[in-house]
């Protein structure tokens, strides 16, 4: 017979006081980090002469390495505060980045494993959709779009940009999360 | 789908679109700015720090991203440096050739009568005033023994050797040098000739003038044409002082000649004038 282990009801208290402790922890560190990458972001950093979409590359590797629930949450939070520290008004980016995290959170569920290349392949995909926003935003507001213009000098540097920051997001949210379960243990 | 159908996922849902109509209105209302001023003062310290880490990295890729454009530059420069300095090089010479031709040009305006070949001392003894100089004309030149030499402020003295490209010229101040000369003032005559004890202050002396013989200080001394070396009437110098010798009771004038000898450059080798002329009349008449 196997043997069951029992625990009091002081200590169930106690070690889910200790979990929701640990998950506040990790919610602050999040949003410590989502606030640095986007003033980061929006401070001017650049490779290949556009801006780096470093926080939705985190809302997907968290979403990735932690789960839907936390990529969704994140995706809301640091959604808006890209709007709100961006130089354009405020835009759909909360609710796009939520599903970006979501849906991120689900594919490891349906037929992604989670590792790094696993996460580089849905941030192909990711990259393509984002472009897509980019692209109708260029189409509505800009005076003197051009298709090749816009794709040569704006879409395709995002694009690559983007993919090529998001193994090292990838990398942090699973350094973080092996201190946050380190700590748990 | 349970996904997408599951509490979680239509709160957070929910709480996304509220949060873009909110923001929409808050947009619409004018409040945008006020939003964001609020969210960009409670992130300031956060963008003064990765500010200044961005400048900080800025600066030292830049020390290497500028570089290349250095390294070009500094080339650049370099060959700009080195054609400037052929072009002073040029411009030197052009200068020396131009004082030069001032200096030709000059003489001939003064003695239009004369023949002259211009030279360029090229060498000397190694002393303050030179007494011997060497020149770069010879015989090819036409140059023979016992020309003058002048430049355009008097006399320097007379070819006392000659080779094919190259003369020694004796200055008047050399001990055995001596010319016929005369006082300008008072026309009283003389013999100008060097003194070793003269060497070194550049000046020479004018002998055998007569003991009551009317000379002063400032007179002005000129070739008076006697011995056929020099022509009459090319400056000699200046009389600085005035002296008896004690032992031939005749007077003395030291002379300070008028050409700089300490610093001679370009000179004039006189190749005929009217003695030379007057003389080869004569022989051909006898």
């Amino acid at each position: 017979m196997s043997k069951i282990k029992t625990v009091s009801r002081t200590e169930l208290r106690e070690k889910n006081k200790a979990a929701g402790k640990k998950l506040i922890a990790g919610a602050l560190v999040y949003v410590l980090v989502t606030i640095i990458l986007a003033v980061i972001q929006t401070c001017g950093f650049e490779l290949f002469g556009c801006s780096v979409a470093l926080i939705l590359s985190l809302v997907c590797s968290v979403g990735f390495v932690f789960g839907e629930k936390e990529g969704a949450a994140l995706g809301l939070f640091g959604g808006f505060v890209c709007d709100c520290l961006g130089t354009v008004g405020f835009s759909i980016l909360p609710l796009f980045y939520m599903l970006c995290g979501y849906i991120c959170g689900i594919m490891i569920k349906w037929f992604l494993s989670r590792n790094l290349p696993s996460f580089v392949i849905y941030c192909l995909i990711v990259g393509i959709l984002r472009e897509g926003v980019t692209f109708l935003y260029y189409i509505l507001y800009s005076e003197n779009f051009s298709f090749f213009g816009t794709a040569i000098k704006v879409l395709i540097p995002e694009y690559f940009a983007f993919v090529l920051f998001s193994p090292l997001m990838y990398l942090l949210s699973v350094y973080i999360k092996r201190i946050l379960m380190r700590n748990r243990k | 789908m349970k996904y997408f159908k599951n509490k979680f996922f239509i709160v957070l849902f929910a709480a996304a679109t509220v949060l873009i109509i909110f923001t929409t209105v808050f947009s619409a209302m004018g409040l945008q700015n006020q939003l964001k001023n609020f969210f960009n003062t409670l992130v300031t310290p956060v963008r003064w720090c990765v500010s200044e880490i961005k400048e900080a990295f800025e600066g030292f890729g830049e020390y290497f991203s500028d570089m290349d454009s250095l390294i070009e530059e500094n080339g650049k420069l370099k060959e700009e440096i080195q054609s400037l300095e052929d072009r002073l090089n040029e411009a030197i010479i052009a200068e020396e050739e131009n004082e030069r031709l001032k200096e030709y040009l000059e003489v001939k305006r003064i003695y239009n009568d004369y023949k002259f070949t211009d030279a360029l001392v090229i060498g000397h003894e190694a002393e303050n005033y030179m007494t011997i100089i060497t020149l770069n004309r010879g015989t090819g030149d036409g140059i023979e023994i016992g020309m003058p030499v002048i430049t355009s402020s008097g006399v320097v003295g007379s070819v006392c050797e000659v080779g094919y490209s190259w003369c020694k010229v004796k200055t008047v101040i050399e001990a055995s040098a001596s010319a016929g000369a005369y006082v300008s003032r008072s026309g009283e005559v003389g013999i100008i000739q060097g003194d070793i004890s003269y060497k070194e202050s550049g000046l020479c002396r004018l002998e055998y003038l007569s003991e009551d013989a009317d000379v002063e200080v400032g007179d002005l001394i000129y070739t008076s044409g006697t011995g056929s070396v020099y022509p009459r009437g090319l400056p000699i110098g200046e009389v600085v002082s005035v002296g008896v010798n004690e032992y031939t009771r005749t007077k003395y004038a030291e002379v300070r000649v008028f050409s700089d000898l300490s610093n001679l450059k370009y000179v004039m080798i006189v190749t005929d004038f009217e003695i030379y002329s007057e003389e080869e009349s004569m022989t051909q008449e006898n």
